[in-house]
């Protein structure tokens, strides 16, 4: 694609494709394009079949002006060539857009409106048509539930930490004096917001490290999982996450402290700086500690296998970057020790805190990482499958135990398509996940399965019965599903599948649900393709043609 | 000059039989398509440049209806000739 082919190239492809040696290719076409030039030169025209026609154009002598100094030149007559492709491979060329035609603008629709070539519609996306309006404000209700819970990467942690600056507030009122002001929010939701990259960033790298970080990785969040899944929920799950929490900190809080001591040896040497910041609230502490965490329960189950030194000499590299927040927070630690006493219940509370925010990141990251072991299964020992086993029926467990858990399963499918293209706008992964959930166990290149789910949308076959009663909506099965690709449109779908590009109204209706603009297709729905009764997309009959059109015209265009 | 007359000449000058220069032809010019197919851009020295270019879509007005009408965007092959061509042209004398 856009590559500048020289003629050499084209003598190459030449001699392999006819089976001659590069010297005659090469003679050839030097011949050829000279050949082209004199039979300009001679009669001023050259007709090459397949290719087009070189014409030669005399151009008057025309007076111009000098646009830099202003001065009026003349510029001589001369020739100019000019080349018309042939029909054949201008339309070939053209392919692309072939399917676009001229629209007639109406008087009404100002200078620059309404286009006819459907990608520019763009602008009422957010409409639904008319007929529909109904049905989708109540999808809207399950939609906004499901967007909620699949946000955009950057939204998810900013949720998530929020969540966590919520849940830390909380706590913190109940439990300490009034000297603690809301105010730790702000740098602890920061710096969560900090910490969530930082973790990001070391997951791929801890993958890269040892199998065994990897292993350890799924096994981390499944204890801490449900803790975050029941603080976003509710505020009065408050009680609900009494009996869960014993179970994750019991085992993780006496090897973090024994973690984080020495991990605080580097970090204060590090802040060496004088202690200025007296002010800075006992929140930020949670930072050192927040970040000791992961390795302390890396360290906890990496203990048999793996050496506790190299988590954290990545951490010590990924806190780097913030090393002013690091000061900060060790100052912040400093203090601490001083009114420790004071704050004793408050760190444990934020211990628990942070373990939440581990652990729900940790979680997203577990399926990545199901799906990471589960690729590079074979080539493990057996020994890693095993820890990991025990590990998934534990999360099989915990989702079917806890609803919210399963909702946190919808943000983790959204979260690796995420981690994966991180450029996909939000909307993207909205349609994306709710799909994925739709079909998440089904294989969709290869088997398109019929599910009850599958039909034209209700409002639809109202609309056909009542103005096409002998059209016939049965759908038997599905011919194909196919993932939408940048620049794919329902009516190429249709042209491939139906014959037709008008057509793809159909599928537009058969796909509703993960259709939300049919002038908009997300790149990554997954749509499919029903197979309709021959009747409905017999494209030789004019009339089915017409109706298709007019379906168009009645049920989108004039919503 | 048609693509008869230009195959006949190609025969004398390169020495061929007709149906060798028949497959050559079809073959330079089956080559050149699938290049511009693909988007490439063709630059062969001392004759020109093929490429294909991006028409935008436009407003155009139909002068007697006075109807506005949107053109769709489309892809075209253009072709730019080379400097050197150019000017073996222009030494010729001018009609």
């Amino acid at each position: 694609m856009n590559e500048k082919i020289t003629l050499q190239d084209v003598i190459d492809e030449l001699s392999d494709k006819l089976g001659v040696t590069k010297k005659m290719s090469d003679d050839f076409l030097r011949e050829f394009f000279s050949l082209i030039q004199a039979s300009l030169e001679k009669d001023g025209i050259a007709k090459i079949k397949g290719l087009g026609v070189f014409k030669l154009k005399l151009v008057d002598e025309r007076k111009s002006v000098n646009v830099q100094s202003g001065e009026e030149i003349v510029i001589p007559a001369h020739y100019k060539v000019s080349f018309t492709p042939d029909k054949a491979l201008s339309a070939d060329v053209n392919k692309p857009y072939a399917h676009l035609e001229t629209y007639i603008l109406d008087e009404a629709d100002g200078p620059v409106e309404a286009p006819s070539n459907m990608e520019t519609f763009d602008d009422d996306d957010d409409e639904s048509m008319l007929d529909l309006e109904e049905l989708d404000k109540k999808s809207s209700e399950q939609e906004t539930l499901a967007e909620n819970a699949n946000v955009s990467p950057s939204k998810a942690v900013s949720e998530e930490t929020t969540a966590a600056a919520k849940a830390t507030t909380a706590p913190q009122l109940q439990t300490d004096a009034p000297k603690e002001e809301p105010k730790p929010d702000a740098p602890n939701a920061s710096f969560a917001a900090s910490l969530a990259d930082v973790v990001n960033q070391e997951v791929p790298m801890e993958q890269s490290y040892a199998q065994v970080n990897v292993i350890v990785q799924p096994a981390e969040p499944l204890f801490v999982a449900p803790e975050p899944s029941v603080t976003e929920q509710q505020p009065a799950s408050a009680s609900e996450n009494e009996p869960i929490q014993p179970e994750p900190i019991k085992p993780a809080a006496p090897i973090q402290q024994s973690v984080e001591g020495s991990l605080n040896e580097p970090l204060q040497s590090v802040s060496a700086a004088p202690q200025s910041a007296e002010p800075v609230q006992p929140a930020p502490t949670v930072a050192p500690i927040q970040a000791t965490t992961p390795i302390s329960e890396l360290a906890a189950s990496d203990s048999k296998t793996a050496q506790p030194a190299e988590p954290i000499t990545v951490k010590a590299k990924d806190q780097n970057p913030s090393v002013s927040e690091d000061k900060k927070e060790d100052e912040g630690d400093g203090d601490d020790k001083k009114k420790s006493a004071q704050s004793n219940g408050l760190r444990v509370v934020i211990i628990l805190i942070a373990l939440a925010i581990i652990g729900l990141l940790g979680y997203q990251y577990s399926s990545q990482l199901k799906d990471f072991f589960i690729k590079t299964n074979d080539k493990k020992p057996m020994v890693d499958t095993a820890v990991v086993k025990p590990a998934l029926e534990e999360s099989e467990t915990l989702e079917q135990e806890e609803v919210p858990a399963v909702v946190e399963n919808e943000d983790t499918v959204s979260d690796y398509d995420m981690s994966n293209e991180t450029a996909k706008t939000e909307q993207e992964i909205t349609t994306q996940s709710a799909d994925e959930t739709n079909g998440s166990n089904e294989d969709l290149s290869n088997k398109p399965v019929m599910s009850s789910k599958d039909k034209f949308h209700p409002n639809f076959v109202k609309y056909m019965k009542r103005t096409y009663p002998n059209a016939n909506l049965e759908v038997a099965e599905i011919l194909d599903v196919v993932k939408i690709t940048k620049g794919k449109r329902l009516v190429d779908l249709a042209l491939e599948y139906y014959g037709h590009k008008y057509f793809w109204v159909y599928i537009y209706f058969f796909n509703t649900e993960v259709i939300k603009n049919p002038n908009n297709l997300v790149s990554g729905t997954r749509v499919k393709i029903p197979k309709l009764d021959p009747s409905l997309v017999d494209y030789t009959n004019p009339d089915v043609v017409d109706m298709a059109f007019e379906l168009k015209l009645n049920l989108i265009e004039n919503r | 000059m048609n693509t008869k007359d230009f195959a006949s000449e190609l025969k004398n000058k390169l020495d061929l039989d007709d149906t060798k220069t028949e497959s050559m032809l079809n073959g330079v010019v089956s080559v050149l398509r699938d290049k511009l197919l693909a988007g490439n851009s063709i630059a062969i020295q001392g004759f020109g440049t093929f490429e294909v270019r991006k028409k935008e879509e436009r407003i155009s007005v139909n002068p007697s209806t006075k109807k506005r009408m949107l053109v769709p965007p489309k892809l075209s092959v253009a072709f730019k000739p080379s400097v050197v061509m150019k000017e073996q042209f222009n030494k010729m004398e001018k009609k």
